[in-house]
This record gives C-alpha cells, sequence and structure tokens, in this order.
C-alpha cells in the first residue's frame, strides 16, 4: 500500500498551524523599517567617502537590493566558479586596514573564519584539514541581544577581511568570489554559504601563514555599524579554533541542578562576576560584559570564547534553559587571557534563555524568578608546554527576574 | 510614500489573517516551529522592503515563494541534521501511540534527510500540487533540474517510507530523470 504522501504533509501543517504562535507583526515591521534605514545611510554615505569607498559601498547596497528585490535564486554549478564579476574586484585588496573597533548597539557581530578543505563530490568543507585551500567564513549580525536561535545570524550585513603582516587586506569577501558548489555526487547536496578559494588576492597565489581577521558591518565606521577583530586565521597545522561545546561537562536542561553549583561548590578554575544593574531588565536572553578571575594555582593561558554562557535555575532547582544551542556553533574572540591566581580578563556573557527541547518546542524560558548562573568551559594550557584542557569558569547565583 | 504605507497595510492584513498558515508552510521546509517564524519574518521582510504595492490576492503568493527561495538560499547552510536528529530516534520520542502520529513523525524525519532544493521541490510537488514546470518557474530552475531534485527525493522517500502515492494532480510517479509529465 503506498502513501499519500500529500495527505501527510496536509496533517502536518495543520498540526503546525495549531501550535505555531502569529506572526510578530511589529518584528517585521520594525526589520524592514532598520533595513530600509541602512540602504539609504549606505547609499549616502558611499556618495561622501571617496572612490574606493564608493565601490565598496556600490557591492554593499548592490547585494543588499538584490537581496530584497526578489527571492534568491540559487545558483547551480558542476564545479567552483565566481557567481558573477564584481564591479569592485580588488577594491579592498591590498589596502591598508586599521582596526577602529565600534559597537553597534542594535546588533552583535560574531562568527569565525576557518581554514580546510572542500569535498567536491559531497559538496561539503571540512575545517582543520590540511593542505587547507578553502575559507568558511562564518561570521554574521546577530541582535544585540539574544532573543531566537542561531538562525538569526544574517551574513550578507558583513564584509569579513584577512589582514597580512604587512597590515594590507590579502582577503576579503567579495561577493563576486563566494563558492557555489553543488555536490556531484547526484545527492543534490549544495555546500554552505561563505565559502571561498583560500587566495592571496594581491598575488593570486595560495594564503600561507597567519593573519589577523576582521568584520564590519560598515564601510567607514562613519555610520555606527560594528566593526571588530575576529579570531586570527592560521594555516599553520594544529592551529584551529579552540571555542567548542561540552555537552558532559555543563548542568543539563530540565535535570536538578547539580549540588556542588548550589552549594556554591564547584571547583572551578575562573570565578565570574557580573557587571552591576545587568540584570535589571532581562527578557529572551542576557548580553552583559562580566569579569573572569583565576582561582586556582596554575597560571592559564588561552583564547577568550566570544560568548560566555548562562543557564537559569528554579526555585526547586531544576535547570530550566538550555546553555548551549544545538543549531549554533562557538566561536574564539580575538582576545586571550594569561592570568594567575587573582588576575583576571573581561568576557561577554550571550544567552539566549531557550527552554528545555521536547517534542516540538523550542522557545523562550516563561517569565518568573530564577537564578542565574553563569557557566561556561573554556580551554586553557597551564603552561608552554601543556596541552590546552577543558576548564570551568562559573559565577552565581545571581537572582533575574525573566519579563 | 503613500505605496508604501499601503504595502505594509497589506503585509499587516496578511500577516494577521494568514501568518499562521504561512507559519505552517514554512514549517515543512523547516521542521522546527521556531524556524518556521523565522523563515517567514525572512520572507515578509523580503516581499515588502521595496514598498511596491501588492494586492492581497496575490501578496500570499509571493510570500510562499520568499519563504522557499530564502530556505534554499539561507538556510541550506544550517546544520540541519543536528537541528532534527532527535526525530529519528524513536526511543526517545513522545509521539504517543496513535499510528498517523508516529507517521507524521516519519514523514517529517524523512523530509530532513533532504537537501534543501529537493525539500522545496517535494513540497511544492506533493503539497502545492504544482507540476514540473511550474515548479521550475517558481524556483527559477530547469525542468531537468527539478526533475532530477524529484526523482533523488522521492527515492529518498521511498527508501524511508514505502512507496508513495503520486500527487494529487498528477498520477504520473516520478521514478527517474527519464519521467515526463
Amino acid at each position: 500500500m503506498s502513501m499519500d504522501f500529500g495527505e501527510a504533509l496536509r496533517e502536518i501543517t495543520a498540526d503546525a498551524a495549531v501550535a505555531t504562535r502569529p506572526v510578530d507583526l511589529e518584528r517585521a515591521q520594525a526589520r524592514m523599517r532598520r533595513r530600509r534605514t541602512q540602504g539609504a545611510v549606505l547609499s549616502s554615505v558611499g556618495a561622501a567617502v571617496g572612490v574606493v569607498v564608493l565601490v565598496i559601498a556600490v557591492v554593499l547596497v548592490g547585494s543588499r537590493v538584490t537581496g530584497d528585490v526578489a527571492p534568491v535564486v540559487p545558483v547551480v554549478t558542476d564545479t567552483p566558479t565566481p557567481t558573477a564579476t564584481s564591479a569592485a574586484e580588488g577594491a579592498l585588496c591590498g589596502t591598508p586596514f586599521a582596526l577602529e573597533e565600534t559597537d553597534d548597539p542594535d546588533i552583535e557581530l560574531q562568527g569565525a573564519v576557518r581554514v580546510g578543505t572542500l569535498d567536491r563530490e559531497t559538496a561539503t568543507f571540512e575545517w582543520d584539514t590540511t593542505p587547507a585551500d578553502t575559507l568558511y567564513v562564518s561570521v554574521g549580525t546577530t541582535p544585540d541581544v539574544p532573543d531566537g536561535p542561531w538562525d538569526d545570524l544574517h551574513l550578507s550585513d558583513v564584509t569579513t577581511m584577512l589582514v597580512g603582516p604587512d597590515g594590507t587586506v590579502a582577503f576579503w569577501t567579495d561577493p563576486a568570489k563566494q563558492l557555489q558548489v553543488e555536490a556531484t555526487d547526484g545527492s543534490g547536496g549544495v555546500a554552505v554559504d561563505g565559502l571561498y578559494e583560500a587566495v592571496d588576492c594581491r598575488t593570486g597565489r595560495a594564503l600561507t601563514g597567519t593573519y589577523r581577521a576582521y568584520a564590519t558591518t560598515t564601510i567607514d565606521g562613519a555610520d555606527g555599524g560594528e566593526t571588530l577583530e575576529l579570531a586570527p586565521v592560521s594555516f599553520e597545522p594544529g592551529s584551529g579554533q579552540m571555542a567548542g561545546q561540552w555537552d558532559d561537562r555543563v548542568p543539563a536542561c530540565g535535570r536538578p541542578a547539580p549540588a556542588e553549583l548550589l552549594a556554591g561548590e564547584v571547583d572551578a578554575d575562573f570565578e565570574v562576576t557580573l557587571d552591576p544593574g545587568v540584570l535589571e531588565d532581562v527578557r529572551k536572553g542576557l548580553h552583559a560584559d562580566v569579569t573572569v578571575t583565576a582561582t586556582g594555582p596554575d597560571r592559564l593561558t588561552g583564547r577568550v570564547p566570544q560568548a560566555f554562557h548562562a543557564i537559569l535555575v528554579d526555585r526547586s532547582g531544576m535547570v530550566v534553559s538550555r546553555l548551549y544551542d544545538p543549531t549554533r556553533e562557538e566561536f574564539d574572540s580575538a582576545a586571550t587571557f594569561d592570568v594567575g591566581q587573582g588576575e583576571s580578563f573581561r568576557a561577554e556573557v550571550y544567552q539566549w534563555f531557550a527552554s528545555c527541547p521536547d517534542e516540538n518546542s523550542y522557545g523562550n524560558v516563561r517569565a518568573g524568578k530564577y537564578d542565574l548562573y553563569v557557566y561556561t568551559v573554556i580551554l586553557a594550557s597551564a603552561g608552554p608546554d601543556s596541552s590546552p584542557a577543558p576548564r570551568v569558569a562559573v559565577g552565581g547565583p545571581f537572582p533575574v527576574t525573566l519579563r | 510614500m503613500d505605496e508604501r504605507r499601503r504595502s505594509d497595510e497589506v503585509m499587516a492584513v496578511l500577516a494577521s489573517e494568514r501568518g499562521t498558515a504561512l507559519n505552517a508552510y514554512a514549517y515543512l521546509l523547516t521542521g522546527d516551529l521556531r524556524d518556521a517564524e523565522d523563515l517567514v519574518q525572512d520572507a515578509l521582510v523580503k516581499t515588502f522592503i521595496r514598498g511596491r504595492h501588492l494586492e492581497i490576492s496575490s501578496a500570499e503568493g509571493y510570500v510562499r515563494t520568499a519563504i522557499l527561495t530564502t530556505w534554499i538560499d539561507t538556510y541550506r547552510r544550517r546544520r540541519q541534521w543536528e537541528r532534527v536528529r532527535h526525530l529519528l530516534v524513536k526511543g526517545e520520542r513522545k509521539d504517543g501511540p496513535a499510528d498517523e502520529v508516529a507517521a507524521r513523525s516519519d514523514v517529517r524525519a524523512a523530509l530532513a534527510r533532504l537537501a534543501p532544493q529537493q525539500r522545496a521541490c517535494v513540497v511544492l510537488r506533493y503539497y502545492d500540487d504544482l507540476t514540473v514546470s511550474e515548479i521550475a518557474d517558481r524556483l527559477g530552475l530547469a525542468d531537468g533540474t527539478v526533475k532530477r531534485y524529484l526523482s533523488v527525493a522521492v527515492g529518498r522517500l521511498e527508501t524511508l517510507l514505502g512507496p508513495l502515492s503520486p500527487p494529487a494532480t498528477d498520477r504520473t510517479i516520478l521514478v527517474n530523470e527519464g519521467d515526463v509529465r
């Protein structure tokens, strides 16, 4: 007997229609207003700041307009090829870059550039492989305060650059150079967005060595936006990123919080304190500066993760939020730490308070009073000859009212 | 400016009256309610950002197309497997005893095994009952490409679910690339 697949799909949509929430019209309207404003600002800035910047603006605005005018049609090719010829080819290439860090109050830039290889048969990217011939630029914008899963990351709003030791741009995310690859194994699979050949745009030769990486949502830093330095990109073997998810080392959602956590007796290598006032108005997530202080006798070095994590514990001692979002990745920042006992470094908590997983829901933790614990696993070395090992950073409890 | 205002009003009406249906449609692609809601948000912004005036009667079609193409273009990079793998771990599911519920979970899990383009083509074919040519027009693909996606997709679905009945409007089963509507 055959399955009526159309009917099965209609039953699924009927179930989904009951379970889904109404469209958040206010959010859609706010996003539209913001993007319309962005387009106008970019156009006017582009006209004011000179020829090179103007050309870049054309690319950026052009890419936005393309996305907004009509639904994007997938470009399918048998082999990796540039998608188009850019009018601004080389506009950023070879130009000096000096970081002027800017912080946009509405958005947060996150991500990393990874090196690896592209398997053209399956259209899959494997990172930290050698010899690396492909870059995977997974850098995008997300709301300044998290309010949902990772899918809100917008890659097209960001220009990412690799800068060589001489201070000039050796690679940038020219939209015309992005690889569009379809698997040759007949599966119909396609490669992820954000893949580029690892080629020095100044020389046409393969990228080698180590580069500083920068990302920006603006073309000159004058109209706001966000610009920051990312973790450096290295083509040296064994220099892959450190940040990761350690599910077996963190409190699990839906289970009682560990007794030692509730008792304040976690054997942690770092103690985390929140800046005053950051918990006064907390809704779906938290984005806040923290101070991280080494507690043990060893001197620890490592790279600061872009996001420290936090969990919520209810009055019964149950963990009610997920620490890791399985749909998002962890990234290193450009900052490093080298601290002994009692010494501190700065970091940021960036956490969406996602409810525990069940069959259908993937939503916000309900409003109410909770205890918040900062809880993060980071890799640190206890000396130049020691390998990085997972270390725990804990802070709390911090009473919080989720609105 | 009036046109933009009218366009925004159409979006508001559409979101209010058909938002739930659009979310449910997007769910066929994402397999996750929250992702579906986000996808509809993206599609609404993409459709109405220029402020062009659309009649309410046709606006839903534009948004549905935007849902499909946005899914293919943007969401293909997501780690879909990680997001939906729990659907395949039958021992941990809480489906309940009803066979039809289990069948729906299996369908959802099977859909999750498809590449985004294949999934979009399957939804257009089996849910929207479009022909191959209509799907090709909707997605901006060649007819042959759509056939290939459908052929691979149906093959994978039948491996997981058993034989599928043909779409309601067409009793020609796509078996391989040589099939012609």
